[in-house]
């Protein structure tokens, strides 16, 4: 039964294929037919890449497709890959890094808190707060003291807005002098507005007044291990893609509330490690949501949802991919558009070949074949990328497998007999005339 | 030549092995309150976070205390006071389901919520227990009792409150830029509540403002305090100062046949609420609903469109309060 199936489909004996199923009126030679084949699959594919142009253009400029449009932009494959098919029952730890939680500490606590971990000799301390303005001198003051002790302190910055008219971010805010003239300084900003999926990330962002810096995890990472920052930075990219480690649960956690009348124990779990001062509360959808972000590890990865993540992890989750060194790879845009074109030419002319051979079950094969190379494709794709991080886009691909059948359906039914130029360019004759 | 290169493999799965055990005991994540571990034949030693623990024993939880342990990529969360022994936290592995086979649950997953249009509204609903309206919560997400709630806000008298913190308690508010971080404007209250004209405010327009009110304490001969417990204060409102587009919006609405035609008061209100929530002017659109409802108490329309308003923006107590007035409920 099958040989037979194969051997109506794909025969090449078959020269009755290029007019709709009838005998041709005019002799052709296979090796033509063979040719008008290609050249007309050529063209279906090409019709269904501008389509997909167009619907793109199209969609993302109007105003009324925006709930459609906010849903599209904020969502990629392997945003299924995270929230789906990782294994969720099981938790990595990560124990080079400990994130402590503060919520608003006054300056001399934190200047307390400070010395206190210092004590321990953490390999570096990041402070996730951006200490702006003079607040009570006695705080300002012991905070400031604090920070000329204690060594390899990393300051949170701010990035300004990026200006229009200027091409670029004029500079990165930072705490006052009197903090920030004793640590190093680096942003905390992210590459995603507070109602976006936070993917990715600049390791380094040079403002308008020529000043180079760094993002918080990269200053951490430095501090760290030099060497492992270098790795990132010679890789010489503008922007990374996060390869998230784990949730809160990953990392291990202290409350600087609960640490106040602690014993010095309390506080021996920072000796050689990487110590985050910041933001991060616990995960419950009542918790706060100042500084959350939405991550590909939320389980609602369509649709708006609750923020997941906190920016600490975030930054925790780069510094542990910085630190192993496991970034994620991008096949070059080129070398993805040559393999989505190949694989719409190659299904456009497999789906040619069974409209013509098979008229009758035309429609349900093609679905089938359709639905079966979906989920072929997108298994290797996910395994691709959840084994070797090699990050492959061929969302077009399957926009354009999806859309064969109908475009096929529309160019054979009639582009083909309407428009003289594809006539002219398979040198057929009109079988009507 | 081959004694060196049998030595050099032992040597190799030997480093393995060692690093395979470095990583091997249950390790503790987080710690709140007071928790202690009993091993085997040992004294009772208190536990804090990043404890390594051995795989036999007992985990002693006192009253409040959590813990967060992870062994063998197995996470446990204990929040229960008493005993809990470690080998049967541990005993069971986590799943040992492998790609192919979480790939094969999603796709047959899909497959069945698609079953039937029964089974799609089914997984439908089921979705919206994670999703809602808004990007905040699904709660209160601690904004109850708390106005303006953020979005746009015109540059006249604003009447901020928030929750009671009980007697004794004062309030340090303040209003802060939210990139530089300077403080704007601070004022220390008796009330939960305060009136405050922006128009008369450093307020730039187009910039993004927060407010926040902290809970502060007298303690005799220090005069008044900021509460140590951080937790003590309201959570911070981003707002953006909006001038002149809150009065456009309404005129343009006016001009609308659909407004002029209206006879009826209460709609009008609707309306304008409505536009308004649409620009983003929450506070103005709270404001127009309020005065709505107290011109017009028993409407029905009102109030349920005011508390689908409230629950909206994450004032699902304040909803409920509304509706359950309501004579048709």
């Amino acid at each position: 039964m099958f040989k037979r199936f194969f051997y109506r489909v794909f025969s090449q004996r078959r020269d009755s294929g290029e007019n709709d199923g009838k005998p041709p009126s005019v002799s052709t030679s296979t090796s033509s037919l063979r040719n008008n084949s290609k050249i007309h699959a050529l063209a279906v594919t090409f019709i269904i890449f501008l389509f997909i142009g167009l619907i793109k253009l199209v969609t993302f400029q109007l105003h009324f497709f925006d709930p459609f449009n906010n849903g599209v932009k904020d969502y990629e494959v392997t945003d299924i890959i995270y929230a789906r098919l990782r294994d969720t029952t099981r938790v990595k730890r990560e124990a080079r890094i400990v994130l402590i939680h503060v919520d608003k500490p006054d300056r001399a606590s934190l200047a307390n808190l400070l010395d206190r971990i210092n004590a321990q000799s953490p390999r570096a301390i990041g402070l996730d707060i951006l200490f702006a303005g003079q607040r009570d001198a006695v705080g300002d003051s012991l905070l400031s003291r604090r920070l000329q002790e204690i060594p390899n302190v990393v300051l949170a910055g701010n990035l300004a807005q990026y200006q229009d008219s200027l091409k670029g971010i004029p500079n990165m805010k930072l705490s006052e002098p009197a903090f920030s003239d004793y640590g190093v300084n680096a942003y905390t900003n992210f590459l995603a507005g507070t109602d976006r999926t936070v993917r990715l990330f600049s390791p380094t962002i040079t403002t308008l007044n020529g000043k180079e810096n760094k993002a918080f995890a990269v200053a951490l990472a430095e501090q760290y291990d030099a060497s492992a920052g270098n790795r990132l930075l010679q890789r010489k990219k503008k922007v990374e893609r996060i390869n998230y480690f784990g949730d809160y649960r990953s990392f291990i956690r202290l409350n600087a509330a609960s640490l106040q009348d602690a014993p010095e124990e309390a506080l021996a779990v920072c000796k050689d490690r990487i110590v985050m001062i910041g933001f991060v509360a616990n995960n419950d959808p009542g918790a706060p949501i100042e500084d959350r972000y939405f991550t590909p590890l939320n389980p609602v990865y369509t649709g708006r949802s609750i923020p997941d993540m906190y920016g600490m992890v975030i930054h925790a989750n780069i510094l542990t991919m910085i630190l192993n060194g496991n970034y994620i790879y991008e096949l070059p845009k080129w070398i993805v558009t040559i393999m989505v074109w190949l694989f719409g030419y190659i299904n456009v002319l497999i789906i040619r070949r069974i409209y013509l051979g098979l008229p009758d079950i035309f429609h349900g094969v093609t679905r089938i074949l359709q639905i079966v190379e979906l989920t072929i494709f997108f298994f290797f794709i996910a395994l691709i990328f959840y084994y070797l991080r090699i990050l492959i886009d061929f969302s077009n691909g399957f926009l354009a497998l999806m859309l064969a059948y109908d475009i096929l359906m529309i160019y054979e039914s009639f582009l083909k007999k309407r428009i003289p130029i594809i006539k002219t360019l398979t040198h057929e004759k009109d079988p009507t005339n | 030549m081959k004694k060196t290169l049998l030595i050099s493999f032992f040597s190799i799965v030997c480093c393995f092995f060692l690093m395979a055990q470095k990583g091997d005991s249950p390790m503790v994540m987080y710690v709140d309150g007071e928790v202690w571990y009993e091993g085997v034949n040992a004294s009772p030693a208190r536990v804090y976070t990043g404890t390594q623990l051995g795989t036999n024993g007992q985990i002693i939880l006192k009253n409040k205390a959590a813990v967060e342990i992870i062994y063998k990529e197995k996470f446990v969360k204990l929040n229960k006071a008493g005993k809990h022994d470690l080998s049967k936290l541990f005993g069971t592995t986590t799943s040992n389901m492998n790609f192919v086979q979480r790939f094969s649950n999603f796709v047959s997953n899909g497959l069945d919520q698609s079953a039937s249009e029964k089974q799609l509204e089914k997984s439908y609903l089921k979705n919206q227990n994670n999703a809602q309206g808004n990007i905040r919560g699904f709660t209160d997400s601690g904004l109850a009792g708390i106005m303006p709630i953020g979005g746009n806000i015109s540059p006249e008298t604003t009447e901020f409150y928030w929750p009671d913190a009980g007697a004794g308690v004062h309030y340090e508010f303040q209003i802060i830029d939210s990139l530089s971080e300077e403080m704007i404007f601070m004022a220390l209250s008796k009330a939960t509540k305060l009136s405050i004209d922006l128009g008369g405010l450093y307020l730039k327009a187009g910039k993004t403002y927060y407010w926040e009110a902290y809970h502060v304490r007298e303690k005799a001969g220090a005069g008044l305090i900021q509460n140590e417990n951080s937790e003590e204060k309201s959570p911070r409102i981003y707002f953006k100062i909006t001038p002149d587009k809150q009065q456009a919006i309404l005129e343009m609405l006016k001009q609308e046949a659909a407004y002029q035609e209206t006879a009826s008061k209460p709609q009008q209100s609707l309306m304008e609420a409505m536009q308004l929530e649409e620009a983003g002017f929450l506070y103005a659109a709270d404001q127009t609903y309020q005065k709505a409802m107290h011109q017009d108490k028993e409407n029905p329309l009102l109030k349920r469109n005011y508390a689908a308003f409230l629950a909206r923006w994450q004032q699902l107590s304040k909803a409920r309060e509304v509706l359950s007035d309501s004579p048709d409920k």
